[in-house]
């Protein structure tokens, strides 16, 4: 009986060492957003959308693909992309968005690997 | 002589001059930089040459000053003005098309400035106002250019048109060079000749420059240089 109380506390402390767990690595797992650009046809549109998104806070790294239209963002270890932001910045940049995306478990170099066919 | 305009000039030159010119910097694409970018411009040429550095506020305007020197040729005895300004100018983009594709813009410049030449005395208020109408995708670029330079004691115009091609695509980060034509009517009167100039232009994320090589009348006119670095 009176192993009952200890027993009860191991797997408590269990529960919220995998809940820890859990939660930690959902944190780690990068949420890359991508963005379809329309207008973005120089040198210059994209550097004012990296430079524009790369200021953001949550922002670790920012790929810009001219060919593909594409605009990739990924946050820092542990935050979350605001997609409205993000959307904001480049439409106050001058540009059009046309699609949104959020893509799990990526990173910018993978997204820049596979569109430039290039690692 | 831009020194001699800055610093020996009358009251209230300086002060003006706190801002640009830049309406007329024909051949360098955008006016209007990103949202908090600033941009330094120049062109060198024989019969115009200036530098303004301006700050893009907004998404769609800009603020800048600068300096411009120009020369023509005026009048029946056909005598060659100079006119130095220093002015501040204000540029807004008034719309923006964007395709897939392409892009395409239309720009309004005003610039208020203070003038000083050598066929009036006494140093002038100028107003410069300009517009400009460009398509470009990643191969093709298109512009109509106008600006003015108007004072009590002259009026100075200039008209352009201009295309070119780039050779191939490039992602931003890498060099892209490309063929510009431009032809241009300038002067008090516009009955200068035509000014045709072949430009090479080359980017590099946000460094712009060119060379040309103007002529006028089948007669060289010597080389222009324009470049641009947004930061």
């Amino acid at each position: 009986m009176k192993s009952v109380p200890s027993t009860i506390k191991t797997v408590a402390a269990c529960a919220l060492f995998l809940q820890a767990v859990v939660f930690h690595s959902h944190a780690n797992a990068a949420e890359v957003a991508k963005v379809t650009v329309n207008g973005m046809v120089c040198a210059f549109c994209a550097q004012g959308i990296e430079k524009t998104i790369a200021k953001m806070p949550q922002t670790r790294a920012v790929y810009v693909n001219l060919d593909k239209r594409i605009v990739a963002v990924e946050p820092k270890e542990g935050q979350k992309l605001d997609m409205a932001k993000i959307r904001e910045g480049i439409i106050d940049a001058g540009y059009d968005v046309v699609k949104t995306e959020t893509l799990a478990n990526t990173t910018v170099a993978a997204i820049k690997a596979e569109l430039t066919g290039r690692k | 002589m831009m020194k001699r305009f800055l610093f020996n000039g009358r009251g209230g030159c300086l002060p003006v001059g706190l801002g640009l010119i830049f309406l007329a910097n024909a051949a360098a694409a955008s006016p209007v930089g990103f949202k908090d970018s600033w941009m330094a411009m120049g062109e060198l040429g024989r019969d115009y040459s200036e530098a303004s550095l301006m700050y893009t506020f907004t998404a769609t305007a800009a603020v800048g000053a600068g300096l411009v020197g120009l020369k023509y040729m005026h009048g029946p005895a056909v005598h060659t003005r100079r006119i130095d300004m220093v002015d501040v100018h204000v540029n807004h983009r008034l719309a923006r098309w964007n395709f897939p594709e392409a892009q395409a813009n239309i720009y309004l410049q005003l610039g208020l400035g203070q003038a000083k030449g050598n066929f009036f005395v006494r140093q002038q208020t100028v107003v410069q106002p300009g517009l400009q109408l460009d398509y470009e995708t990643r191969r093709i670029y298109a512009a109509a250019k106008w600006h003015g330079s108007y004072a009590k004691a002259f009026d100075y115009t200039r008209y352009s048109l201009s295309g070119g091609f780039s050779f191939y695509k490039t992602e931003y980060d890498e060099w892209q060079p490309w063929l510009v034509l431009e032809a241009a009517r300038k002067g008090g009167d516009l009955k200068d000749a035509t000014e045709i100039t072949p430009y090479v232009r080359f980017i590099h994320k946000t460094l712009f420059i060119e060379a040309g090589a103007p002529f006028k009348s089948g007669r060289s006119e010597g080389l222009k240089v324009n470049f641009r670095y947004t930061f």
